[in-house]
């Protein structure tokens, strides 16, 4: 049960809170309390105050006598006195005095309406009225919202006086069958009928229009007559407007809470759960505008109302909605440009950051958005390297990239053991590449001799896993190596460093192209959680999964599309959004749409934007009917649809103009900047306190320079000679002969090797470039201390 | 002249009383002047006489008051030419000496003989101890000379052959092979005349056949075989298959047997002559069904009698391992090679000339009118393998099937490797005292087999040995052609984009002038596999045959090489195995500088040298040594390098059983069974065992451990009085 508040119910947000700094002078503070409204001062004090009087004036009477004249005299001279003090302190002060209000109304020249002179410029007032109407009243509301110019809101006021039934039958306004059925009752039980059927009212209709030129005055009548065509709208007397204008004394600035036009309309909307069921789900074909823009968006153009051609307040999306995630669908590869770019710039000057990762071959135009941008294009600058997990956890990496490899495979690759066990090494090297997934060859054992065709066959490594394996050649060995082969050149952490980067995804095959998208989607999903990063997914190929054969990838990239929004603020956009997997789809909260075209995008796009109206009848199934559904094939390149904050319907907004895009000549300013992230991402090395022997072996230090010290004279030394002289030469008891050799080789500072004496193979060790390094630091620290 | 011609009438006179008359090529290296003096090569198939040829050198030898030294691969060579040289000579005054294994002593002893049999690598060490009769060789024969390919002693072979070149006047060498490819160019290099012979007793047809049951085929091969009252080995990669495969066959060939050869076969295993032989129950048991398997872990005499049967023809078929191809005289109508895998290393397949070893062996002079060589493939590609690389396919018009003619690889030196260049570099020093790089390099290296082929063949690399410093550019230029060095200096093969640069694996794509990409990398990693994962392109094959690398590496390689420096020197090198020698030898201690930017052996060095020690072994020693203060420290350390020295992976039972061997009295043959070992691999390993101790010994001695040298003395004195009596009772 909602709570009866002298306004209505509570509106979800206080509407004066991010009302903007406007001309009118209104103050949020209004002693209006919603509803923890405080009674003024309990009974006992003034009981309090009266005893003390009486018992003050009981002892001595002139005291009480002197102090009433002195607040008496105070009372009638207070008027005065402020003025008079007023006035002294305007006149010192360097205020003039202004004979003009700013807000003034008078009578227009034809004696029609009313003229408003506000600061924001002239306004027109026009007043209807409706008296005396029928007991039923036909009309469209909604037509006549459409039609009115409610961009600085109207006023709509519908009087119900409840009527005295005998005087409603004196007066003849009862029509003649009812009257002879009344005829027949007696009273009580014509009272109790009346009451049944809601009682019998008196009412009066009065709209108060509010235009910004005089052929709005007209539009206004006729939009009014139109909605509720009956001959008995009239238009009111703008002196009695104008009369009730002053008592409202508009024109003085007084503290008076008052709200007109433009403000009143917005709480009509803001107040959504009075609206819905009004003009909510039940009108059909409507699209909804807000009455005023919200200056924390990022601006993307102005409403416009798809009839009318008007355009209204600034719209945008808010940061709120690109962290749930914001699909941008339909329209040209352009016109998605335009938004994209219109946003990003948006978002830079609210000094966000942002990543594109696009297919778009123009994208470099976007790097004109910001100085400190840049542009990288796979396969040229960037190489991605599909087994290096940039810290994201193994268990977690390896399940998803080989997803990812079976686009490429064209194979279902799930429960390949082999292959996934060989990316799983791989990874855990941790500078390794792609060339470095390898499965155990098990083939040539099988060929090894005659007695040994009894080999338990689970050895060969699966057909799944050598599909996967081929998979991987192909994209270290044939042309996707560019992209693919070797060490990261830019870590995805330094990618979405600068305040703008634009990677360009372009590989000739959707396969591989799939492939990137994934690693890519992959990797940034593995960022830590950063809501100044905006990442912009701009025609991501690997989230297209209808009609592939893969699709068990729905639900892959639903998971991928979580684990992006996880992360932060996310916009994907996609020319068709049937492409991608329903509960992907489900996963983006908002929605941007272009123009589309087919009718599968359609129905997808007005499930998102809220076009279908579901009704759901009370013994019938649920029934869709379409809003203006058809309005996304047919409009213009600059018009989008936005569905806003989970709102139940959409705004058409007219798109503002591109920013420039052309393409510049690379300066040498860029290829600069491009080069240091791609340098200084391979030559990251971090200094720390000690020597790095000392954090390696992790307390076992000094085994650990025996060991190198050893390895250094006699390498390459077989392990189980290093085994033996760890184990023989460890003067603390009991030392970790597999943990000092394990993070040694983890840090390379030594390297496995093999060596074969007379058909044996042995596995030895060797001291690392590293290894010496650290070993001459030591002594070098050793040197400094001594 | 008349002393010449005194000689061979000398010789001649010998061999008649001996029982034998030069046929064949023996008769042709007369002819080309065996008995003057002359340097002489034959290259025949096995059972052509050659060995015959090497005993007449031999005798040339002795009739001028020279000693003569017969080297053969194996020790169970020299002990079979070794008594047959005994029987037919001694009793004519001239005295034939035996010695293998024993690194660890002089070898002074052998001065009394006239003629000394031994291994390649015994006299490689009796000459690096400079045992002084060696001055007074005139003669010496090598036997199976085309064992210069193999890895490891090939390279210890071509070095004993150039030092003896090289520090014995009017040495004559005659040099015995079997069939191999271009035997013309190492008669050239060894300074000999060549005869070669293509003459086989029996012809021999050869197939390869494609199965998938490898079992049943090679059932089907051997009973049709036996069935027709023939012969058969078949030979296996592993012993373990090999003792497998005999105890398959067994009842099947049993059958075979009539009651009267059956009875026969029972009473001469139960023959007196066999009463000191131990034969395992199992082998005894197959032994009974005509059926025997033979390898280096059954113990001499069971070996010996395996084959005196098989000769005999009371048995009929023998499951091997390739230990039987070399030299042995043992020839049998159809022989069967179940697989062409080396034994080794599976991934490697066996030399053509190894193949034509074996396979050759088929036919047996008057038995067989033709004899059988069977490859056995497990697939049609793999059966296509077989034929590309060992035989040339030549279609019979008649009927339209192939005919396979025998392939030879031609014999290639292995002294380039940086495992084998590191030692010889050694011991090189060791002989010369005093040398600068150069000087070897371009001196005594220079004759080498090596230089003197990569001087002739236009596919050799640009550089084949380096002994000194080695980087990046050195390596490239061990691996690739000249051509293509050249090429890739003037940056003209193509465009390099490095990709990886870190501790371990340089690689990148390189793209050539026709807009082809390739990826390539070279990677110090392991892979999973355990190997090196070495040299990596996309173009298919990174290194050829020939260990040279394609052209986008070699790009890959200059590229790196210019822009990351040290780090392309340290990766690049060790992804192609390529080590310095001389760096491992200073680093070791073993090599110092001497005056003039000569360098020179030092005391250990020189010491390391006689003691006939391989680097690694000297490596893992000297890095152990100071660690090693007690018995079970001691043992695990024997173990250990006996286990490199002799390819054995050893446990923790053979410390058991040394420890029970010096302990107790239990008679050897019983321990080898109580361990579960093969009583041949027991005596070798305590062979080796001895040889090492002794080293071991020296070793701590010069470095001034006193506790290990007590240690190791014991242990050594301990094993010598256990064994010292039994080897002479098993040779």
């Amino acid at each position: 049960m909602v709570k009866g508040n002298i306004l209505g119910t509570r509106p979800e947000t206080d509407p004066f809170e991010d009302t903007p700094g406007s001309s009118w002078s209104i103050t949020s503070d209004t002693e209006l309390r919603w509803d923890d409204r405080k009674k003024r001062m309990a009974l006992a004090q003034p009981l309090f105050l009266v005893s003390i009087a009486i018992v003050i004036g009981f002892y001595s009477p002139l005291i009480l006598f002197s102090c009433s004249v002195l607040i008496l005299l105070t009372i009638i001279l207070l008027p005065v006195l402020s003025k008079e003090l007023e006035k002294r302190s305007q006149e010192g002060s360097v205020w003039k005095e202004v004979q003009l209000t700013d807000t003034s109304c008078s009578l227009s020249d034809d004696k029609k309406y009313l003229q408003c002179k506000t600061p924001t410029g002239q306004r027109h007032l026009v007043n209807m009225t409706l008296t005396n109407v029928e007991s039923v009243l036909m009309g469209d509301v909604s037509a006549l919202v459409r039609a009115v110019d409610d961009s600085i809101g109207f006023t709509l006021i519908v009087t119900m006086r409840p009527e005295n039934i005998q005087r409603a039958l004196d007066e003849e306004r009862i029509p003649d069958g009812l009257e002879k059925y009344f005829n027949y009752l007696k009273k009580g039980r014509m009272n109790a009928y009346v009451l049944k059927r809601g009682g019998i009212w008196l009412n009066h209709v009065n709209v108060v229009g509010h235009v910004q030129d005089e052929t709005g005055v007209m539009n206004f009548d006729s939009a009014v007559r139109a909605a509720i065509p009956l001959d008995k709208w009239k238009r009111a007397n703008p002196k009695d407007l104008q009369s009730r204008l002053h008592q409202l004394n508009v024109n003085g600035q007084s503290a008076w809470f008052y709200a007109s036009g433009e403000d009143l309309a917005n709480w009509l909307v803001q107040l959504k759960s009075e609206l819905a069921s009004e003009v909510g789900s039940n009108i059909p074909g409507q699209f909804l505008a807000p009455i005023r823009g919200r200056p924390s968006d990022y601006r993307l153009g102005v409403t416009i109302n798809p009839d009318t051609l008007q355009t209204g307040p600034t719209v945008g999306i808010s940061h709120s909605e690109l962290e749930t995630g914001t699909l941008l669908c339909g329209g040209t590869t352009s016109s998605r440009t335009r938004v994209l770019a219109l946003l990003t710039s948006e978002l830079l000057r609210a000094g966000k950051r942002v990543v594109i990762i696009t297919n778009n071959p123009d994208s470099i135009g976007l790097t004109r958005l910001s100085e400190g941008s840049v542009h990288l294009e796979l396969g040229r600058d960037l190489v991605l390297n599909p087994v290096d997990a940039e810290g994201i956890h193994r268990s977690e990496f390896v399940p998803l990239v080989i997803s990812s490899l079976e686009a490429v495979a064209a194979a279902d690759l799930r429960g390949a053991a082999d292959l996934e066990a060989a990316i799983g090494r791989a990874v855990t090297l941790g500078n390794a590449t792609l060339a470095d997934v390898h499965i155990p060859n098990g083939l040539d054992d099988s060929m090894a001799g005659p007695t040994d065709v009894q080999q338990p066959p689970e050895q060969l490594p699966s057909k799944k896993s050598m599909t996967g394996m081929e998979a991987i050649r192909s994209l270290y060995e044939g042309s996707a190596a560019k992209s693919f082969y070797g060490t990261q050149t830019v870590p995805t952490s330094r990618l979405v460093e600068p305040n703008l980067s634009v990677v360009r995804i372009a590989l000739g095959s959707t396969g591989l192209e799939h492939f990137a998208w994934n690693i890519m989607s992959i990797k940034i999903a593995g960022l830590r959680p950063d809501p100044n990063l905006v990442v912009i997914l701009d025609g991501a190929e690997n989230f297209r999964v209808r009609n592939r054969r893969y699709m068990q990838h729905d639900s892959f990239t639903e998971q991928v599309l979580k684990k992006l929004k996880q992360r932060g603020p996310l916009v994907v956009a996609l020319e068709h959004p049937v492409d991608m997997a329903p509960g992907a789809i489900a996963t983006l909260e908002s929605c941007i749409s272009l123009r589309l075209r087919e009718s599968v995008d359609i129905k997808i796009a007005a499930d998102l934007l809220g076009l279908n109206v579901i009704t759901t009848g009370m013994h019938t199934k649920a029934r869709i009917s379409p809003r203006e559904s058809s309005f996304l094939r047919i409009m213009d390149n600059d018009t989008a649809l936005l569905v806003h904050d989970g709102m139940e319907t959409c705004q058409p907004v007219r798109l503002d103009p591109a920013p420039d895009l052309s393409p510049e000549t690379i300066t040498s300013e860029e290829t600069r900047r491009v080069s240091t992230l791609i340098d200084s991402g391979t030559s990251s090395t971090t200094h720390h306190e000690g020597s790095l022997l000392d954090r390696v072996s992790a307390g076992s230090t000094n085994l650990a320079i025996r060991v190198l010290k050893l390895l250094e004279r006699y390498e390459p030394l077989t392990e189980e000679a290093v085994r033996r002289f760890i184990v023989s030469s460890g003067s603390d008891n009991n030392p970790d002969v597999e943990a000092i050799l394990a993070r040694l080789e983890h840090a390379s500072m030594i390297l496995k090797g093999h060596e074969v004496h007379s058909g044996v193979s042995y596995t030895n060790y060797r001291i690392t470039m590293k290894g010496s390094m650290a070993l001459r630091q030591t002594d070098g620290l050793e040197g400094a201390t001594a | 002249m008349t002393m010449v011609s005194d000689v061979s009438t000398q010789v001649t006179r010998l061999l008649g009383q001996a029982g034998m008359r030069p046929r064949g090529v023996q008769s042709d290296s007369i002819k080309k002047g065996l008995l003057e003096g002359q340097n002489i090569m034959v290259s025949s198939p096995t059972g052509s006489g050659k060995t015959l040829v090497g005993e007449m050198a031999l005798l040339r030898a002795v009739t001028c008051d020279k000693k003569g030294l017969f080297l053969v691969p194996l020790r169970a060579l020299a002990v079979q030419i070794f008594k047959t040289m005994k029987e037919r000579y001694e009793h004519l005054g001239v005295s034939v000496g035996l010695s293998t294994g024993d690194f660890q002593s002089s070898g002074d002893e052998l001065a009394e003989f006239d003629i000394v049999v031994t291994t390649y690598e015994r006299a490689d060490s009796l000459l690096r101890r400079r045992s002084d009769w060696l001055s007074n060789l005139g003669t010496v024969v090598i036997d199976e000379i085309q064992t210069m390919s193999e890895l490891g002693r090939g390279a210890r072979l071509e070095s004993l052959i150039i030092r003896l070149k090289n520090s014995i006047e009017d040495l004559q060498i005659v040099a015995l092979s079997a069939t191999t490819g271009d035997p013309d160019e190492l008669a050239e290099w060894l300074g000999c005349q060549l005869i070669q012979s293509e003459e086989r007793p029996v012809p021999l047809v050869h197939k390869v056949v494609t199965t998938n049951n490898r079992n049943r085929s090679l059932k089907k091969l051997v009973m049709t075989t036996v069935q027709g009252n023939g012969q058969a080995i078949v030979f296996h990669r592993t012993r373990r298959e090999a003792e497998a495969q005999a105890r398959r066959l067994a009842e099947d060939v049993g059958r075979q047997f009539t009651s009267e050869e059956k009875k026969a076969l029972d009473q001469d295993l139960g023959s007196v002559e066999n009463w000191n032989v131990t034969l395992s129950k199992d082998l005894r048991s197959l032994l009974h069904n005509g059926i025997a398997y033979h390898h280096a872990g059954l113990s001499y005499n069971a070996r010996r009698t395996v084959e005196r049967l098989f000769r005999q023809g009371e048995i009929k078929v023998i499951c091997a391992t390739t230990t039987l191809a070399a030299g042995m005289d043992l020839p049998a109508r159809t022989v069967i090679l179940s697989s062409f895998k080396s034994p080794a290393d599976y991934r490697q397949l066996l030399s053509a000339n190894t193949v034509h070893q074996m396979l050759g062996r088929a036919g047996r002079p008057g038995h067989d009118k033709i004899g059988f060589g069977v490859i056995l493939a497990g697939s049609t590609g793999e059966a296509e393998e077989a034929k590309r690389r060992y035989f040339d396919v030549i279609l019979d018009e008649s009927n339209e099937k192939e005919i396979l003619i025998p392939h030879y690889d031609r014999i290639n030196s292995t002294l380039g490797h940086a495992a084998s260049l590191s030692e010889q570099l050694l011991v090189v020093l060791d002989m010369l005292g005093s040398a600068t790089i150069e000087d070897i390099e371009n001196g005594i290296f220079g004759d080498s087999f090596l230089v003197h082929c990569a001087i002739r063949d236009s596919k050799s690399p640009m550089r084949v040995l380096q002994l000194g410093e080695i980087s990046a550019k050195i390596v490239l230029e061990r691996h690739a052609l000249p051509e293509t060095i050249q090429a890739a200096r003037k940056n003209v093969l193509g465009r390099t984009t490095l990709r990886e640069k870190n501790e371990t694996v340089i690689g990148g794509i390189v793209t050539s002038l026709d807009g082809g990409q390739f990826t390539c990398r070279f990677s110090a990693r392991l892979s999973a596999s355990g190997a090196v994962e070495g040299a990596m392109c996309s173009c298919g094959t990174p290194v050829n045959e020939d260990g040279i690398l394609c052209h986008h590496l070699v790009t890959l390689g200059m590229a790196a090489a210019n822009e990351l420096g040290n780090m392309a020197d340290y990766v690049i090198p060790l992804a192609l195995m390529e080590s310095s020698p001389l760096g491992l030898l200073i680093r070791l201690g073993l090599v110092e500088g001497a005056t003039d930017g000569k360098l020179k052996p030092t005391k250990l060095g020189r010491a390391i040298n006689r003691l006939y020690l391989s680097i690694p072994t000297v490596r893992e020693i000297l890095a152990l040594l100071p660690m090693t203060q007690s018995t079970t420290e001691l043992l695990w350390l024997l173990r250990h390098v006996v286990s490199i020295e002799s390819g054995m992976s050893l446990d923790e039972s053979f410390d058991n059983l040394v420890s029970f061997l010096i302990t107790t009295q239990i008679p050897i043959r019983d321990l080898a069974e109580q361990f579960g070992m093969n009583i041949g691999d027991v005596y070798g390993l305590f062979d080796t065992s001895r040889w090492l101790l002794h080293a071991i010994s020296v070793l701590s001695d010069l470095g001034g451990l006193a506790r290990t040298l007590e240690l190791s003395q014991g242990l050594a004195d301990a094993l010598d009085n256990r064994l010292g009596s039994k080897f002479e009772e098993d040779d």
